[in-house]
C-alpha cells in the first residue's frame, strides 16, 4: 500500500474512530484501525464488536493494500501535521511509513487478516426494515434522548435509547429512561419501522451524533433482528441492539396533571443552576414552590448553606411543593431552545412531573425526590 | 458550663415489674436469668435492702433475699418502654447518647435559651418521663459525663443533681476512685499501692508518675480528676449500618433452622430501618462457623443492590442468595444479616417504574408497621416457612 490523503480529511476519520475503539477491550486487537486502499479512496474501519464504524475519503492511490496499526498512535502522529498531505506507505515485514513536509514516522503494523473485520450485519437481511430521516431531525432526536439514558450497568434494559413508532402515523418515536425520568421525542420519517420497539446503545448513538452535523439531507436507518445500520455519506455505523424489555414508558406518562406553570426557558435553567449550587452533592436536590404568579426554588445543605430565588410566572393552579433533582431539570432545559416558554405540569409532590417545551412532540417525564 | 445530662432510670426492669403487676409493689423484686447460671439484671430497692444488686449471681441473690420475687425478664416491653422515654429526649435536643434501655447521655447546652437552665430542663424532663411511662427517673448534670453520671448515681432514688462547673472539684475530690467508671478492682489495688483512694488524690498526683503506673489511661484519668472530661455526647446521626445477628444457643445443623433466621433476622433490620425512615443498599450476611478446624472465624458476604432497599423480603432474598451461594457449610455458631451503604432518610429520589409487586409489598410494610406500633412486634408474625 502507498497512497497520500489530505490531512484534514484523514484527521477527522482518525477523530470518529476514537470514539468506536475501546482501548481497555480484551481483544488488543481491537485497539488497531483497519487502512485499505482502493480506487482512489482510503477506506478506515473501527470497532469494538458491539459498534462498528467504516468510513471513507478520497486519496491518491500509487499501490492499493491494506494494513492494521494502533489508532490512538496513527491519530496522535497525523494530528500534529503541519503539511496539508500525509502519505503512507507500508513497507516490509509491516512497518507503516508514515511521512509529511520534513518529518517520517516508522510505525508498527498488524496483518489486517488477524483482525476481525466488519462484524456481518443482518440490517440488510430477511425480515428487516429501513427508513429515512433527515440528519438534522435524527441529530436532534439523540440529543434530547440520551441524556436519559441510565448509566446503571444492572439495568441493561434501559442502557439504550428506546426506538419505535408513534401512535401518529409517519413519526418515529425515541424513548430514554434511567428509571427516574423519561424523556419521548416524535419526528417525521419516510419507510418503514420495526413492529415491535428495538433498543439501541448509547455508545452508537452518541458516535452518530458526532458525525450527523456534518451531514445535510436524508440519511437511511436499517433495522435487523439483532443489529441497526445508519448509512451516511461518507461513512456506516452498526451497532448491535440492546437485549431485553424496554420498560412499559405509555404507563408512566401521566394523563393528569392539574397544576400548569408556564415559564420562562432561560430564568428557569439559569435559577435552578444557581440555587442548585447549595444542594447537597450527592442527591442534588432543589425544592419548587408554587404558588399563584409565582415560582420560589430553594436549596440547602446542612454543611454549606442555603439558596433561594424567586421567578414571577404565569401560574394558577394550587399551591404545592416538590423537590427534584436539579441535574434532572437542569438537562431537559439546556436541550430546550433559548428564548421559549416551558410547561411545568405538575400533580403532587410525589407523583411524577412534566416538562414541555413549545414542541408538543417532546416529553420528559420526572420522578421528585422526597426532600 | 453545665451542658450534659445523665438521665437512668431507678432499677428499670424491676420498676416495670411492679408498675405492670400492682401486687409486687413494696416488694423486692429481682429480674433476671433464672437458670443455674443466670445472673440478676435488676433489683428493686426493697430487695437491695437484703444487699442484692445487679451482676449479682441468681443463686446468691436467692440466698440473701429467699422470701424474694424472681422474675424472667421482659425484654419487648422494657424496649417498648424505653423508646417511649427517649422520644421525651428528642424533644429536648437531638443530641442523646443511648448506653443501654435505661440510661442514656443527654447534651442541652443548645436547648438552654428554649427550655431554661440545665436545672429546669432536668426537672421536667423527670416530670414529663413519670407522667408518660410512670417511672422514676434520676438525673445528673454537669459540665462533662463523668461529673454528670456521678452526679446522677449520688441522686438515686428518683432524685436530681446538677454540679455548676464552680463546684466540680468540691464534687469529684472527696469521691473514692472507684466512682470514675472504668476504674475496676485492679487499677484501684494499684493506685491504692501509690497511695491514692480519692479522686482528689488522684488529682494531686504527677500525671507522669500516674503514666508509668497505668500507662495511656495514667493521663485521661489523672484529668478526669482533674475536671477535664472533653468526651462529647454520642448521638446516632453518624449510623453507617442497621444489623440483627444471634448466636445458636447449640451449633445449627439444620439448613432450614438457618435460612429461617436469616429471614427472621432480615425482616427484623427491614422493620428498623423504616422505622428510622431509612433504606440501604448493601446487604451483608455474616456467620460464624463452628466445629472442629475452623477456629470461629467470622466470614461477611455482601451484595449491593442498585437502589436503597427498606423491604424484608428483598434483604431476605439477597441474603439468603448469598447464603445457598456459599461453600462453607453448617455448624453454624453465629448468623446476622446487614444492612449498610445507608441513604439519608432524606431526600429520596423516587422511580418511574415501581412495579405492582414493590408497591404491593410497600402497602404491605407500611401496614405492617402500623400495626406494631400500634400493639407492639408480637401482634404479627410471619408463618413459619414464609420468606
Amino acid at each position: 500500500m502507498n497512497i497520500s490523503v489530505g490531512r484534514e480529511d484523514f484527521v477527522k476519520l482518525l477523530a470518529r474512530a476514537q470514539g468506536v475503539i475501546d482501548r481497555r477491550h480484551a481483544m488488543t486487537i481491537l485497539t488497531n484501525v483497519v487502512l485499505e486502499a482502493d480506487d482512489g479512496r482510503l477506506t478506515l474501519l473501527a470497532t469494538d464488536l458491539e459498534v462498528s464504524l467504516l468510513q471513507w475519503c478520497p486519496a491518491t492511490v500509487e499501490t492499493p493494500g491494506s494494513v492494521a496499526l494502533s489508532s490512538r498512535k496513527l491519530f496522535e502522529v497525523v494530528r500534529e501535521s503541519a503539511s496539508d498531505t500525509i502519505e503512507l506507505r507500508v513497507l516490509d515485514n509491516l512497518w507503516v511509513g508514515v511521512s509529511y513536509g520534513r518529518s517520517s514516522f516508522k510505525l508498527t503494523g498488524i496483518d489486517p487478516a488477524d483482525h476481525p473485520g466488519m462484524p456481518t450485519s443482518d440490517a440488510d437481511g430477511e425480515g428487516s426494515v429501513s427508513f429515512e430521516i433527515e440528519a438534522s431531525a435524527l441529530s436532534e432526536m439523540i440529543a434530547k434522548t440520551v441524556f436519559s439514558v441510565s448509566h446503571d450497568d444492572t439495568r441493561s434494559n434501559l442502557a439504550g435509547v428506546y426506538l419505535c413508532s408513534a401512535e401518529k402515523k409517519g413519526k418515529l418515536r425515541m424513548v430514554a429512561t434511567d428509571g427516574h425520568r423519561l424523556a419521548l421525542i416524535d419526528r417525521k420519517i419516510k419507510g418503514d419501522l420495526p413492529e415491535s420497539g428495538v433498543i439501541l446503545p448509547r455508545k452508537g448513538l452518541a458516535e452518530i451524533a458526532k458525525v450527523l452535523p456534518e451531514e445535510s439531507g436524508l440519511v437511511t436507518v436499517s433495522i435487523g433482528r439483532s443489529e441497526a445500520v445508519v448509512k451516511l455519506s461518507d461513512s456506516v455505523l452498526s451497532m448491535c441492539l440492546v437485549e431485553g424489555t424496554f420498560p412499559d414508558y405509555k404507563q408512566v406518562m401521566p394523563k393528569e396533571t392539574p397544576n400548569v406553570a408556564l415559564l420562562d426557558r432561560d430564568d428557569f435553567l439559569h435559577t435552578v443552576r444557581r440555587v442548585s449550587l447549595l444542594s447537597s452533592e450527592r442527591a442534588n436536590g432543589v425544592r419548587l414552590s408554587l404558588s399563584e404568579g409565582r415560582l420560589e426554588i430553594n436549596a440547602n445543605n446542612p454543611d454549606l448553606g442555603e439558596a433561594n430565588e424567586d421567578l414571577e410566572i404565569d401560574y394558577s393552579g394550587a399551591e404545592i411543593v416538590v423537590g427534584f433533582n436539579a441535574r434532572y431539570l437542569l438537562e431537559v432545559l439546556a436541550v430546550l431552545p433559548e428564548n421559549s416558554r416551558v410547561e411545568l405540569c405538575l400533580g403532587t409532590e410525589l407523583s411524577p412531573g412534566v416538562l414541555r417545551g413549545e414542541d408538543s412532540d417532546y416529553s420528559y417525564v420526572v420522578m421528585p425526590m422526597r426532600i | 458550663m453545665a451542658n450534659i445530662l445523665h438521665a437512668d432510670m431507678d432499677a428499670f426492669f424491676a420498676s416495670v415489674e411492679q408498675m405492670d403487676q400492682p401486687q409486687l409493689r413494696g416488694k423486692p423484686v429481682m429480674v433476671g436469668g433464672l437458670a443455674k447460671r443466670g445472673v440478676i439484671a435488676a433489683a428493686s430497692y426493697e430487695a437491695r435492702a437484703f444487699g442484692v444488686h445487679s451482676a449479682m449471681p441468681t443463686a446468691q441473690a436467692r440466698r440473701l433475699c429467699p422470701q424474694g420475687v424472681f422474675l424472667a425478664p421482659r425484654m419487648r416491653r422494657y424496649a417498648e418502654l424505653s423508646a417511649r422515654i427517649r422520644e421525651i429526649f428528642y424533644r429536648y435536643t437531638p443530641i442523646v447518647e443511648p448506653l443501654s434501655l435505661d440510661e442514656a447521655y443527654l447534651d442541652v447546652g443548645a436547648s438552654l435559651r428554649l427550655f431554661g437552665s440545665i436545672g429546669e430542663i432536668a426537672e421536667q424532663l423527670r416530670a414529663e418521663v413519670r407522667e408518660r411511662s410512670g417511672l422514676a427517673m434520676s438525673v445528673g448534670g454537669g459540665p462533662g459525663k463523668l461529673v454528670a453520671k456521678i452526679a446522677g448515681n449520688k441522686a438515686k432514688p428518683d432524685g436530681l443533681l446538677i454540679i455548676e462547673e464552680h463546684e466540680v472539684l468540691d464534687f469529684l475530690h472527696p469521691l473514692a476512685v472507684s466512682e470514675i467508671w472504668g476504674v475496676g478492682p485492679a487499677t484501684q489495688a494499684k493506685l491504692r499501692a501509690m497511695g491514692i483512694s480519692t479522686i482528689g488524690e488522684l488529682a494531686a498526683a504527677g500525671a507522669a508518675e500516674l503514666e508509668a503506673e497505668l500507662g495511656r489511661w495514667g493521663p485521661l484519668l489523672h484529668g478526669l480528676a482533674s475536671g477535664e472530661d472533653l468526651r462529647s455526647v454520642e448521638c446516632d446521626r453518624g449510623r453507617k449500618s442497621y444489623g440483627e445477628e444471634n448466636t445458636f444457643p447449640e451449633d445449627a445443623v439444620d439448613e432450614e433452622v438457618i435460612e429461617a433466621t436469616i429471614i427472621a433476622h432480615a425482616h427484623t433490620v427491614a422493620g428498623r430501618l423504616r422505622r428510622d425512615g431509612r433504606s440501604g443498599r448493601t446487604v451483608t450476611l455474616k456467620f460464624r462457623p463452628s466445629g472442629p478446624g475452623r477456629d470461629f472465624r467470622l466470614f461477611t458476604r455482601s451484595k449491593t443492590l442498585a437502589s436503597p432497599c427498606d423491604d424484608g423480603l428483598e434483604i431476605a432474598e439477597v441474603a439468603l442468595a448469598l447464603w445457598r451461594a456459599e461453600t462453607e457449610h453448617p455448624p453454624l455458631r453465629l448468623v446476622g444479616v446487614q444492612l449498610s451503604l445507608l441513604d439519608g432518610n432524606r431526600p429520596l429520589q423516587l422511580g418511574l417504574f415501581k412495579s405492582e409487586e414493590s408497591e404491593r409489598r410497600d402497602a404491605l410494610n407500611r401496614a405492617l408497621d402500623d400495626i406494631t406500633r400500634r400493639f407492639g412486634d408480637k401482634a404479627l408474625q410471619r408463618g413459619e416457612g414464609s420468606i
